[in-house]
């Protein structure tokens, strides 16, 4: 089996690389830059991949495809806050947001994910069972947006990346394609309150991921693969 | 227990602490490896005088034919070269020692200081003391934990430069300057080089620009492998071979040079044990006097700062100097516009703030880039890689950095740096001098003229 995951460099792509490659999974990773060495060790490649710029998703796209495997697991985990993006701590709001930081989460969050997916097509058709599984976020869900949650650029890209992830469900029969929400993660993007540890959170998502079936298709899940409840 | 009253660990730049003021005094200094210290005996000096052999057979091999001279490069002669650097070298360190020994004052420790109390070190069996105590003990190169490497044999800066004869295959693991600067060198004496760098360019600490310029550089010579590893080492008859990560690709060679760092030695002194104030890197705490935390007691170089430089070691080693006779009117060390340079092919110079810096700082900058071959000696060397960045805050048209990669790197930022330190204007660096018409300078004043 052969797991493609995206933003491998940090936080839960890095866990979710460890725990694949744990159970004997071969993992391509993917990053902007570096990856910490343990998970260097873990992966077969390392593509170098920023879902910000069209033309990288094309060459990431290219090598892949030239490499030519296919991939059973594509994890479209890589995603960026709007603090990430330069926005600042105070003006991630709906009244402050500055357009080019919401348009930028947009790119990465829900644009890249499907750009990279829609070029991989082939290499999924040729896995036997093949999903795409959407990191995505109880942020970009309305009921939970109504009580939490101020970075608008991060939830409308999350919310962009669910109905994406649906969309794309009913347009590749054949590949389950889910979104899910990992939890609140301890990541640099979590911060440190945040109730699951990464590790946690890669286990109980790995977990959820390899027991995904063809029914699941189109649904947005939490972390332990049960339809997200919010 | 043997009292002196001055007493210096490690003979590199600690040994030009010692000057005719402690003629009177009673002096001791401890040095395990050799005089000189790592600048030079294992660091600056052998390896330019490799790199400049290796320049010389680059230019015969690619220059000298792509300007319609007729240049092969027929092979290295190793051993000559070798020779050629250890032979003037040698007996410098050799010398260095005899004259030490040779003074009335000076006792000369050859063994390994460790401290067992504040101002009490052991060496060779012996506890000593001093009233004044200068450490200068340096930094080593530090190996990843790689299963099988230490088994198989590894090379560092140590002692690459050393080798009986050229490897036919060297893996180089890492990007930084040691590995830039040896690689190439190796490389261009016939050597096929692989390099094997855990991060997705060489020289990350450099401007992007600059890393990015000459990360492409070394891609077009050598077989590069970024964001990689090595998982285990073995050997298999003459050949090392390395298993490579991400993957298992194994990587046969003859030699392997393992440049991924180094490390301060205050943890073989024992420092943190006996009361000195160390950081969580490992360096030795220094006050802008260079006095540690224990009374008496200073310390200079590489044992205290990651800028590992023997320019700066060599300041550091005056302000001691300065401030072991004058403790009524100590001065300070001047950590600003630190240049350094690195003598790879292309080389590079750089001074002060990368982009990168500049924003983080929140400086709002203006940067521009201007190619060699704008300039009319850039088109005479057929140049079309090489840059000049300039990083001016906005504000005070300062510059903050500047950065170069291409030939002579480290010659043309000089007038930067001056401008820098005193304080001008990039517009009277621009225009407030001659630039001598067609030199390669030109590039710089263009440059400055594009802020």
């Amino acid at each position: 089996m052969r797991a493609l995951v995206t933003g491998a460099g940090r936080g839960l792509g890095a866990a979710l690389v460890n725990e694949l490659a744990t159970r004997g999974i071969t993992v391509i990773g993917t990053a902007r830059r570096d990856v910490p060495t343990d998970v260097a060790r873990s992966c077969e490649h390392i593509v170098q991949l920023d879902l910000a710029d069209r033309l990288s998703i094309a060459a990431a796209v290219n090598e892949l495809n030239t490499i030519g495997e296919p991939i059973d697991l594509l994890v479209n985990n890589a995603g960026l806050d709007g603090r990430s993006v330069g926005g600042g701590e105070h003006d991630r709001g709906p009244l402050e947001i500055d357009p080019n930081v919401f348009m930028r989460q947009i790119e990465v969050n829900a644009l890249g994910p499907l750009l990279l997916s829609r070029g991989l097509v082939e290499l999924l058709q040729a896995a036997t069972a093949p999903r795409i599984v959407n990191v995505s976020s109880q942020l970009g869900h309305p009921e939970v947006v109504r009580r939490a949650g101020r970075d608008v650029g991060y939830n409308a890209s999350k919310a962009a990346l669910t109905t994406t992830s649906a969309t794309l469900a009913r347009d590749l029969p054949g590949v389950t394609v889910v979104a899910v929400h990992p939890g609140w993660v301890r990541t640099d993007m979590g911060g440190p309150e945040a109730a699951l540890s990464v590790e946690e959170s890669a286990t109980r998502l790995v977990d959820a991921m390899l027991a995904l079936r063809p029914e699941h298709s189109g649904q947005f899940l939490d972390v332990d693969g049960y339809p997200f409840q919010p | 227990m043997a009292t002196h009253d001055l007493l210096i660990i490690g003979a590199g730049s600690g040994n030009s602490v010692i000057g005719p003021e402690h003629d009177d005094m009673d002096v001791a200094i401890v040095e395990r490896g050799l005089f000189g210290g790592t600048c030079l005996n294992v660091g600056c000096i052998p390896s330019k005088m490799l790199v400049y052999a290796a320049e010389v057979a680059e230019l015969a091999a690619h220059i000298g034919p792509k300007l319609g001279v007729h240049t092969t490069f027929k092979g290295a002669d190793w051993p000559a070269i070798r020779n050629r650097v250890f032979d003037r070298i040698d007996p410098i360190a050799a010398g260095g020692e005899d004259y030490r020994k040779s003074l009335d004052n000076v006792t000369v420790y050859q063994n390994d200081a460790t401290f067992i109390g504040p101002k009490e070190i052991h060496v060779g069996g012996e506890t000593i003391t001093a009233d004044k105590i200068v450490i200068a003990a340096g930094a080593r190169a530090w190996a990843p934990p790689i299963d099988g490497l230490d088994a198989v044999g590894y090379h560092t800066s140590d002692t690459i430069m050393r080798l009986d004869e050229l490897p036919r295959r060297l893996a180089v693991l890492g990007g930084g300057y040691i590995a830039t600067e040896l690689g190439n060198v190796f490389g261009m004496l016939g050597t096929e080089v692989t390099f094997i760098v855990r991060s997705d360019a060489m020289l990350r600490n450099e401007d992007d620009a600059i890393s990015a310029a000459f990360t492409e550089a070394y891609k077009q010579k050598f077989v590069t492998r970024f964001m990689s590893g090595v998982h285990s080492a073995r050997r298999d008859g003459d050949e090392l071979v390395l298993n490579l990560f991400p993957g298992h690709e194994e990587l046969r060679v003859d030699e392997v040079l393992v440049a991924t760092g180094r490390i301060p030695n205050g943890d073989q002194l024992d420092l943190a044990a006996h009361g000195f104030a160390m950081d969580d890197a490992g360096y030795l705490i220094t006050d802008s006097n260079l006095r540690t935390n224990i009374d008496g007691v200073f310390a200079l170089g590489d044992i205290t700062n990651p800028v590992q430089l023997k320019h700066v070691a060599n300041h550091e080693a005056k302000v001691v100097r300065h401030n072991l006779a004058n403790p009524d009117s100590m001065i300070e060390v001047n950590h600003n516009f630190i240049p350094h340079a690195v003598f790879g092919h292309p080389q590079v110079a750089s001074v002060g703030m990368t982009e990168r810096d500049a924003h983080a700082a929140g400086l709002d900058v203006t940067c521009h880039i201007q190619p060699y071959a704008s300039a009319a000696y850039g088109w005479a060397m057929e140049d079309t890689t090489s840059i000049v960045k300039l990083v001016m805050d906005s504000q005070t048209r300062l510059l903050v950095g500047a950065h170069i990669c291409g030939p002579q790197a480290s010659t043309l930022i000089q007038q930067l740096i001056q401008g820098m330190v005193f304080g001008q204007t990039v517009d009277q660096m621009a225009t407030g001098q001659y630039y001598i018409h067609p030199a390669l300078p030109e590039v710089v004043e263009q440059a400055l003229l594009e802020l």
